[in-house]
């Protein structure tokens, strides 16, 4: 592998030119230009012929060029010296040469191969979404399942996107802000905060609400999206399934308003479920039956036409008596009346019944709406979730009951409603790729037309004694696990007799010291590893654990093919333009910084699985004809995103014109934007598969010790309560930390015009509270207090006393309170939410593994000066 | 016909390149069956998620084309089918 | 100048795209978001207020300027001759509405190690010793473009145009919307106005 290759000149005599390219300052991945005169980069905008951010950018995106010139990015690979490894150790870092690095990492690597490839873990941000293809092709190759985003993946999508790719064929869902009228967000920030299709959302949500769009905004803390909602609604932390299984009682025993033909249509309503709380299936096909009322008798699901499928009554099916599935769900919701959702979330009955009734109403069941000349039903109410409301033990339900909202009145995916961002593409004209459309998948249910990686959530892996670290081969349902790091790994991986024990940590870019719970106990899992190579832009906490640290190209260095796909991901919903960017480099690093794509590249050919590398490609980039690597030849990074490129686009769109026009783009259609009402397809309103599930996985996990505790586990949602909902003497708030606008993560504290704007905010830094609360216990605005919880874990910080919090909430923002030395700006900037959190199954859903975030705490003046 | 292994598969087997001779007719889901029954069970288990059924991070491809249907048949006249296997296990998240 | 409250998410983008265009010294904004919340829980409402020099018709700067260095042109910008500044900052005590800058020695953004190469390519613009403004990004409106801060905000939140015409978009807004000025009374009369939120 040579040093990064020269950028070809775009401009003629004097060096002065637009490049456009992709942002990485959050994952939302907006298109950008980038201008650079005589060799400096002067200026990011946004690239205007980008339906990607649409030619703006948030504040973080403008401010890349401060990441970029950061004197204290790491410039050559460095290695340590001192064997001691701890948090703060100094790990006494050594300059090496890249064919030295490169040598020591291939030969562990291989050696590790030949042993057993499992021992290989793999962590990467989910910031740069350019990692995530070379990642995935590189842990494919040596033979490793054991990946992981860090805290990025374990606090903020194993609820999200399970749900929304069980339900909606996608990464997460949107309002259709051009259609809707009336949204109601549980715990999510789309266009008011950072996230997919950030910059696009804005100004969707900018001009939604300018058209009239009413949005009500859940939430312990009105900030961002609260802080532009018609009506701010304060609820108790981690509740949000209260609330929106009252509001889905309102709506269908009260009010008698759900979208029946959808529900009979497009779910599994109609399907019959017996006293075993599982469909009774045809004896002779398997199939799941439903009640045709025609011939008043038990028929297959596929066998029926669904205005003849029941929703209600009780039928006999071989002599036992069986109920329609929304039979059960429309006597489930009876157990949660508004009086009962204010006392488990603190909201006003009055305002349940209200908001539920204002959802229904609006919904305009049974209309219709006219788009682009085809007729697509018209129901617009929205009702979105995304990391707030999943990161709970609660997580399934707690998201799942929300989007029952929009399943009971049949705007999920139809005009002016919950839209999945791009579940369906019929591709590029010219050449009909990418092509994916959701499909009927086993018992009638959806299957995703695409997915991130290769585990579709639908349907549903087969429980199996494990081989990955993280345990997700037993736990299904789970994508990012805490087990890599948890306090209890030892204990599972005993348990559950896995065969091996993971021994080098490959990590991209995580700061998982930080990102994933209380330091301690991440610090004891990094600790363990026999190796550790670290690619980064800085050195940060984790890097105490490294042993090699190698580094990396940021993204104004990098080349892509595809930072913005699959489209699932971060390209914006609804209606507009499909359109393809690329990542391309404006400018060479002045240190020794390499692409980490190439490093990985190179290191697949030193450790002699090239062929297996290009075989992963093929597979991921789904490479066919002329465009499929072959052998073992040695493509470049290069080489392989101009392959994909004009394996997608056609010969003639390769990697030289996409340099030169940045993107390519091409108008959607009805059809694919509400895909729904054109493809045959079911979703779950009633999980079936869940009781099933756990049969299995406690078959195989509780002989061993391991609790699956069926209150989980059932079909329809329910509230469940967290650790921190249990009343705790003198620890009476519920602390939680959210997404801030300005931030990404641990990352942008180090870039100083974001610290800057940060600490002349009044949230940043601070530790929010209610105002009255704060008053009531002696707390004065601006003081240093103590918060800590009853396992004695405990963080300090500036209160900032608000009307803005629900008073029994304590927010903070980010992942901030950096303390390491290798990020001189972020260090000692805001407040380190994490290191209040446990790192357990017992803080984890016992259905898909995402952390508890919530933590019952109580709060102390701090004495002294200083930190 | 030829069967290539890459990845887990190609260390679980031990083998890169894995010769067989298929009847006439013979289809994807005939080609796994073979591989399972000559590398055993675990081999076995890391391809179908169920009997007749493809962990969906199974990619597999045929000449030059990715093939996902069990059920399609595979050449046997002409020039032998060329089976490329990898599986891309590792989830993905956040 | 339009900045339309009810579309500002308070991302900040107009602050920061104003400091990367210009590239602006450490505590030197010639663009700002401000923050404020109002009511009493839980009737609470956050207000996103982005501000800026309002290019005043009749500048309180201008008008205590000694040096003629800061003037009205005829477009109606108002900005400073760094030639012509001697640094008195009269003109900062006049503005009543904080908007200009001044500082006494060069700052950097990674102290400790000088200029980054951005900072060096743009340093010129802003020598210490005299006083410094937004100056609606003059080098972008004589090339047809918007001033950084309209073209970059990502909730179409700012528009930019003739106000002596009342047909452009910053008029017809103004008396759609009802746009306001802030603090009025102060009598400077700013050329920004406000949509309510």
């Amino acid at each position: 592998m040579e040093a990064v290759p020269p950028i070809s000149a775009l401009s003629t005599a004097r060096d002065d030119c637009w490049i456009p390219s992709a942002c990485s300052l959050c994952y939302g991945t907006c298109s950008i230009l980038a201008h650079r005169v005589d060799g400096v980069l002067v200026k990011l905008e946004g690239n205007p012929e980008s339906a990607a951010g649409k030619g703006r950018l948030c504040g973080k995106g403008v401010s890349g060029l401060m990441t970029h010139y950061d004197p204290n990015r790491v410039r050559v690979p460095l290695r340590r010296t001192n064997p001691k490894k701890g948090m703060g150790v100094d790990p006494g870092w050594k300059e090496i040469s890249w064919e030295e690095a490169l040598d020591e990492v291939a030969r562990r690597l291989k050696k590790l191969r030949g042993e057993d490839p499992r021992k290989l873990f793999i962590q990467r941000t989910t910031t740069v979404t350019s990692s995530r293809t070379p990642i995935q092709v590189f842990a494919a190759a040596f033979g490793t399942p054991n990946r992981s985003s860090a805290g990025g993946g374990l606090h903020c999508g194993n609820g999200a996107h399970l749900i929304s790719g069980i339900m909606h064929a996608s990464w997460s869902v949107v309002p259709d802000f051009q259609y809707c009228n009336y949204a109601v967000y549980f715990g999510a920030s789309k266009g008011h905060s950072a996230g997919h299709a950030s910059c696009s959302n804005m100004g969707l949500a900018a001009e939604a609400r300018a058209r009239g769009m009413k949005m009500v905004v859940v939430d312990p803390m009105c900030n961002f999206a609260a802080a532009k909602a018609t009506e701010w609604v304060p609820i108790r932390v981690g509740t949000d399934a209260a609330l929106a299984l009252a509001m889905g009682n309102v709506m269908v025993n009260e009010l008698g308003i759900y979208d029946a033909p959808y529900l009979r249509a497009k779910t599994n309503a109609p399907y019959l479920i017996g006293p075993d709380k599982l469909y009774a299936r045809d004896p002779e096909s398997g199939k799941p039956l439903v009640w045709d009322l025609g011939a008043a008798a038990p028929r297959p699901y596929d066998a029926v036409s669904s205005e003849a499928m029941a929703l209600e009554g009780e039928f006999p099916v071989n002599g036992v008596l069986c109920r329609p599935a929304f039979e059960l769900l429309k006597n489930h919701l009876k157990n949660f009346t508004p009086e009962w959702a204010e006392r488990i979330t603190t909201i006003p009955a009055a305002d349940v019944h209200r908001l539920g009734s204002e959802f229904a109403r609006e919904a305009r069941v049974g209309s219709t709406i006219v788009i682009d000349g085809v007729t697509v039903p018209y129901r617009p109410v929205a009702a979105i979730a995304f990391r707030g409301s999943q990161g709970h033990v609660n997580s399934v339900y707690n998201f799942l009951a929300v989007d029952l909202l929009n399943q009971l009145v049949g705007s999920a995916d139809m005009a002016g409603g919950c839209l999945g961002f791009n579940p369906a593409c019929h591709g590029y004209p010219e050449t009909g790729r990418p092509y994916f459309v959701p499909k009927a998948g086993p018992d009638g249910l959806m299957i995703t037309g695409i997915w991130m990686a290769h585990h579709n959530p639908y349907p549903i892996g087969e429980p199996r004694m494990p081989e990955q670290v993280g345990l997700q081969d037993l736990f299904v349902l789970c994508q990012t696990s805490p087990f890599s790091d948890s306090s209890d790994r030892e204990e599972m991986w005993d348990k559950l007799d896995l065969p091996y024990r993971p021994e080098i940590l490959l990590n991209y870019g995580t700061n998982s010291l930080m990102s994933i719970g209380n330091k301690e106990t991440v610090a004891g899992a990094l600790a363990q590893f026999k190796f550790v190579i670290s690619i980064d832009l800085f050195l940060t906490e984790s890097s105490d654990f490294a042993d090699i640290v190698l580094p990396d190209c940021d993204y104004l260095e990098s080349l892509d093919s595809r930072p913005n796909f699959p489209f699932i991901f971060n390209l914006p919903g609804g209606l507009g333009e499909w359109c393809w960017p690329i990542k391309q480099p404006a400018i060479q690093p002045d240190g020794e910084q390499r692409r980490s794509s190439d490093i990985l590249v190179e290191l697949a050919d030193r450790i002699g699985m090239r062929e297996d590398l290009n075989a992963a490609f093929n597979v991921v980039l789904k490479l066919e004809g002329p465009f499929r690597l072959e052998g073992e030849r040695k493509y470049s990074y290069e080489e392989v995103c101009d392959a994909e490129l004009k394996n997608n686009f056609g010969a003639q769109h390769g990697l030289e014109w996409f340099k030169k026009n940045g993107v390519i783009k091409w108008p959607k259609k009805p059809e694919e934007v509400y895909w729904r009402h054109f493809v045959d397809t079911r979703v779950p309103i009633y999980w079936e598969f869940l009781p099933v599930l756990r049969e299995k996985i406690a078959a195989l996990a509780e002989p061993r010790g391991i609790k699956i505790p069926q209150r989980y586990y059932e079909p329809l949602p329910d509230w469940i309560p967290c650790p921190a909902h249990v009343t705790n003497g003198a620890f009476d708030l519920y602390a939680f930390y959210y997404r801030d606008i300005i931030h990404t993560n641990s990352f942008t504290m180090e870039n100083p015009w974001l610290d800057e704007a940060a600490r002349l905010d009044p949230y940043s830094y601070t530790i929010a509270i209610n105002a009255g609360t704060g008053r009531k216990k002696g707390l004065v605005d601006g003081e240093e207090i103590w918060v800590e919880t009853d396992a004695g874990r405990r963080v300090k910080g500036k209160v900032h006393l608000t009307e803005a919090v629900h008073p029994e909430g304590l927010g903070i923002a980010a992942c901030a309170g950096h303390w390491g030395e290798g990020m001189p700006i972020a260090k000692g900037k805001g407040v380190f939410f994490n290191d209040l959190l446990e790192v357990d199954y017992d803080h984890a859903s016992p259905v898909n593994l995402n952390l508890d975030l919530c933590v019952k705490v109580k709060v102390s003046k701090a004495r002294g000066v200083g930190r | 016909m030829n069967v290539r292994l890459f990845g887990i598969l190609a260390i679980l087997a031990k083998e890169r390149s894995v010769a067989l001779q298929m009847g006439e007719g013979a289809t994807l889901g005939d080609v796994l069956t073979e591989l399972g029954k000559r590398f055993g069970g675990d081999f076995a288990d890391h391809i179908f998620r169920v009997e007749g059924e493809m962990h969906s991070y199974c990619g597999i491809f045929v000449n030059d084309a990715m093939v996902n249907d069990l059920n399609e048949e595979l050449r046997a006249n002409g020039p032998a089918a060329e089976v490329g296997m990898i599986l891309l296990m590792a989830s993905e998240g956040g | 100048m339009v900045i339309d409250l009810k579309r500002c998410i308070g991302c900040y983008g107009c602050q920061l795209s104003c400091k990367a265009e210009h590239g602006t010294p450490p505590g030197v904004f010639f663009a700002r978001l401000l923050k404020q919340e109002e009511g009493h829980y839980p009737t609470v409402r956050q207000l996103f207020l982005p501000v800026l020099c309002f290019h005043c018709d009749e500048p309180a700067c201008v008008e205590v300027c000694p040096t003629g260095a800061s003037s009205k042109a005829p477009d109606g910008i108002v900005d400073i001759d760094p030639d012509e500044c001697v640094g008195c900052r009269a003109c900062m005590m006049a503005c009543p509405y904080s908007q200009r800058y001044f500082l006494d020695e060069q700052r950097h953004y990674f102290p400790g190690n000088g200029a980054t190469p951005y900072e060096q390519a743009r340093s010129e613009r802003h020598p210490s010793g005299v006083v410094m403004k937004c100056n609606f990004c003059r080098h972008r409106i004589s090339v047809g473009k918007e001033p950084a801060c309209v073209a970059n905000c990502p909730a179409v939140a700012r528009h930019f145009g003739d106000l002596d015409d009342p047909t452009s978009t910053v008029s017809r807004l103004i008396k759609e919307r009802g746009g306001y000025t802030l603090h009025p009374e102060l009598g400077t009369g700013p050329a920004v106005y406000y949509l309510p939120a």
